[in-house]
């Protein structure tokens, strides 16, 4: 349902992506783990459209009304409403902007685009409290403005909660676990889990082999230097832990 | 009467005659043209008009004409104005209707046209008129002084606190063209009590020109609370040139909103003066303004004496190549230690030919204060938007919804309800009104 190609990028002209090559099948989890600054953030950016990442290479294909699309000329809305979510390593705070307001928004957007009936404000709140309970979370996060005076963890934890409102076919997590501690990490687990169809994928990012205790991946990939440079089971996570990332260089 | 004729022969035509009033009334309006034939025609050769020049207004001709009376059915058309609970409504610059709930009693809120007040409340409005004097005049507030005809007098008692909001509704019909509109408000509020008042400014006819000039003059007496709201949604066409005039007696708390978002020119004169001790006022105000239109904000805060407290926060969301100006005059005089005087202005630019010319003017000859004043001009994050839309939301819906939250906060200040809701019912399709 995902596959990217040989996919080379650039930022201000430095290549940071440099071949990358992944196929996804609706029902897996991937995980993508890598020492800092081997382009994971970069790779996750792309995949939902940031502008600031030229893709000078390769394609990413996405499954849009049973064909393979290459998506690189998306706008990043309609990626989203196709049903592609990335859960950010740094969440940024929007203030003045209500979360449940701003959810409910972009919620009716991807109705709208995929000819849903969109769902009046009773319902999406009784919807989004359903949501809530899962991640153990309470009112204040979604009265706040996005983000906004939220910790760390609070930030990641409505990444997760925006991901289980929009219901995605892929969604990427970009180190969701860094910053958590052990309770909400296994919350956040917890929700990816019960979220987990063999309808869509997810792709996690980790620094960790910790979270894939809790989030079991079907492969793991590790990314060095644009590139990635051994692909295996879970127990490749493993090694990784115990061994660091030069033995595979 | 002779010397407006200079006036008259420019853009004004000013020769129709006024309905009478009482003498005193009379008297007051004469002197006011005496004075007005003294204020120079506004051109940007003046400080306070450099940024905004008036050509488009002065090509046109507009006529003061308060023989005709309002038929037309007003409250057509204008989705934006919901009825509140005390309603005053004019129509075409002249007084037409005062709706009032039986339950705020006559002896608690009194209200009435300028002229049967002037009879029977002459002392108290003779007397609130009179802390006026001295205060620095405009054209307009002035040429408002001069020409006034038609009006309201609102007064609350002692003691009394008048919950619900009180709207005054200004409809324009825009059925004789090029009229030039003069309405009066006088509001003053007796020790110890408190009201919140909103003034809406629209038009039932998006194609109507006309100069609107309303004056409102506030007389807060010992330790009394005012909330006033003025917004305007004039059309496109027109033209907006208010004057509010503050006086706050101790311990008296004053809060104004001022919501500018139509007109192809406004500018709002904000004079606040803290004359007793421990008086306090807070002004904010939002302008949210697109195409080519041009939108002046200048307040003037006195503090006379020691004390008193006053803040100011001014927002403005400046789209497509439409312009602004903010000028902050706080005069701090010898006597007035203890002032703490604070002032912000911030601009959110969405057009990439939008200008705001910001300028914050301090005289401070007190030592034992606190001042300060900031402005920033800034555009919305490329972060925030992008954010928003790998959620789904387009771009264009991104950039209301940051630039509706850039304003939020100010709206959300208010108190009353009611006024929240009118203040997001102008401001909502504004935002919506973007190219
Ligand atoms: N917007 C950007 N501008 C300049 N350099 C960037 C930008 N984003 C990423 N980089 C650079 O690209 C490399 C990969 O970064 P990133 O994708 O964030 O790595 P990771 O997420 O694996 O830690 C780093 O060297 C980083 O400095
Ligand atoms: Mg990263």
């Amino acid at each position: 349902m995902f596959e990217i190609r040989n996919l080379h990028a650039t930022v201000d002209g430095h290549k940071i992506l440099k071949g990358i090559n992944l196929k996804v099948n609706p029902g897996e989890v991937h995980a993508i783990m890598g020492p800092n600054g081997s382009g994971k953030s970069t790779l996750s950016k792309i995949i939902v459209g940031h502008p600031d990442y030229e893709v000078t290479e390769g394609e990413i294909l996405f499954l849009i009304n049973g064909k393979m699309t290459n998506i690189l000329e998306m706008e990043p809305e309609t990626r989203s409403r196709e049903g592609i979510f990335l859960a950010f390593q740094y969440p940024v705070e929007i203030p003045g902007v209500n979360t449940s307001m701003f959810l409910r928004a972009a919620y009716n957007e991807a109705c709208k685009h995929q000819g849903a009936d969109e769902m009046d404000p009773l319902d999406f709140d009784v919807y989004l409290h359903e949501k809530m309970k899962l991640l153990d979370m309470d009112d204040k996060f979604i009265n706040r403005a996005v983000n906004v005076d939220f910790s760390g963890g609070e930030k990641k934890r409505n990444e997760i909660l925006q991901m289980a409102i929009l219901n995605p076919r892929l969604a990427v997590l970009d180190e969701t676990d860094s910053g958590l501690d052990v309770d909400s990490m296994k919350i956040v687990a917890n929700g990816v889990n019960t979220l987990r169809t063999k309808n869509n994928a997810f792709v996690v990012i980790t620094h960790y082999q910790r979270l894939l205790n809790y989030i079991v991946p079907d492969f793991v990939h590790i990314l060095q230097d644009g590139k990635i440079v051994s692909s295996g089971n879970k127990d490749l996570a493993l090694a990784v832990e115990n061994k660091g990332y030069d033995w595979l260089k | 009467m002779d010397s407006t004729l200079t006036h008259s022969q420019n853009f004004l035509d000013l020769s129709e005659t006024l309905p009478g009033f009482p003498s005193w009334v009379e008297d007051l309006r004469a002197k006011a043209r005496h004075s007005f034939s003294l204020i120079p025609i506004p051109s940007p050769k003046q400080e306070d008009w450099r940024f905004t020049p008036l050509d488009k207004v002065l090509k046109n001709s507009f006529r003061l004409s308060p023989a005709e009376s309002c038929t037309a059915p007003y409250r057509a058309k204008t989705p934006l104005v919901q009825p509140s609970d005390i309603n005053i409504i004019f129509c075409d610059g002249q007084l037409v209707e005062i709706e009032r709930l039986p339950e705020v009693a006559f002896d608690a809120l009194q209200i009435i046209s300028w002229g049967q007040g002037a009879q029977t409340y002459q002392k108290d409005m003779s007397s609130a008129l009179m802390k006026f004097d001295g205060m620095q005049e405009t054209f307009f507030s002035s040429l408002a002084k001069a020409f006034f005809y038609s009006g309201v007098f609102l007064q609350v008692n002692e003691h009394t606190h008048i919950k619900p909001l009180i709207h005054i509704v200004h409809y324009s019909t825009g059925r004789i063209p090029n009229r030039l509109l003069v309405p009066r408000v006088l509001i003053h509020l007796k020790q110890h009590s408190s009201a919140q008042i909103m003034q809406t400014c629209v038009s039932t006819e998006p194609s109507a020109v006309y100069l609107n000039a309303p004056l409102t003059e506030i007389v807060l007496e010992h330790e009394s609370s005012l909330d006033v709201i003025h917004a305007q949604n004039e059309p496109a066409g027109a033209f907006h040139f208010s004057s509010i005039n503050a006086v706050l007696h101790h311990d008296s708390h004053f809060q104004s909103f001022c919501l500018s978002t139509g007109g192809l020119l406004t500018r709002n004169n904000l004079c606040v003066q803290l004359r007793e001790p421990r008086a306090e006022s807070l002004l904010n105000g939002l302008y949210c303004v697109n195409k080519d239109q041009l939108v002046d904000n200048h307040t003037i805060i006195q503090h006379p004496v020691e004390q008193c407290r006053s803040r100011q926060e001014y927002k403005g969301i400046l789209m497509d190549s439409s312009n602004a100006v903010f000028n902050g005059k706080i005069r701090v005089s010898p006597q007035a230690q203890g002032t703490e005087s604070y002032q912000l202005n911030k601009n959110l630019l969405l057009g990439k030919d939008a200008k705001v010319h910001t300028k914050p003017e301090l005289e401070i000859e007190a030592d034992d204060v606190k001042c300060s004043h900031g402005a920033t001009v800034g555009q919305l994050s490329d972060d925030h938007i992008f954010y928003l839309r790998s959620r789904g939301v387009s771009k264009r819906s991104a950039v209301r919804m940051l630039a509706e939250g850039f304003a939020l906060d100010l709206i959300l200040a208010q108190r009353h309800p009611d006024a929240r809701t009118h203040l997001m019912k102008i401001l909502q399709p504004k935002l919506e009104d973007m190219s």
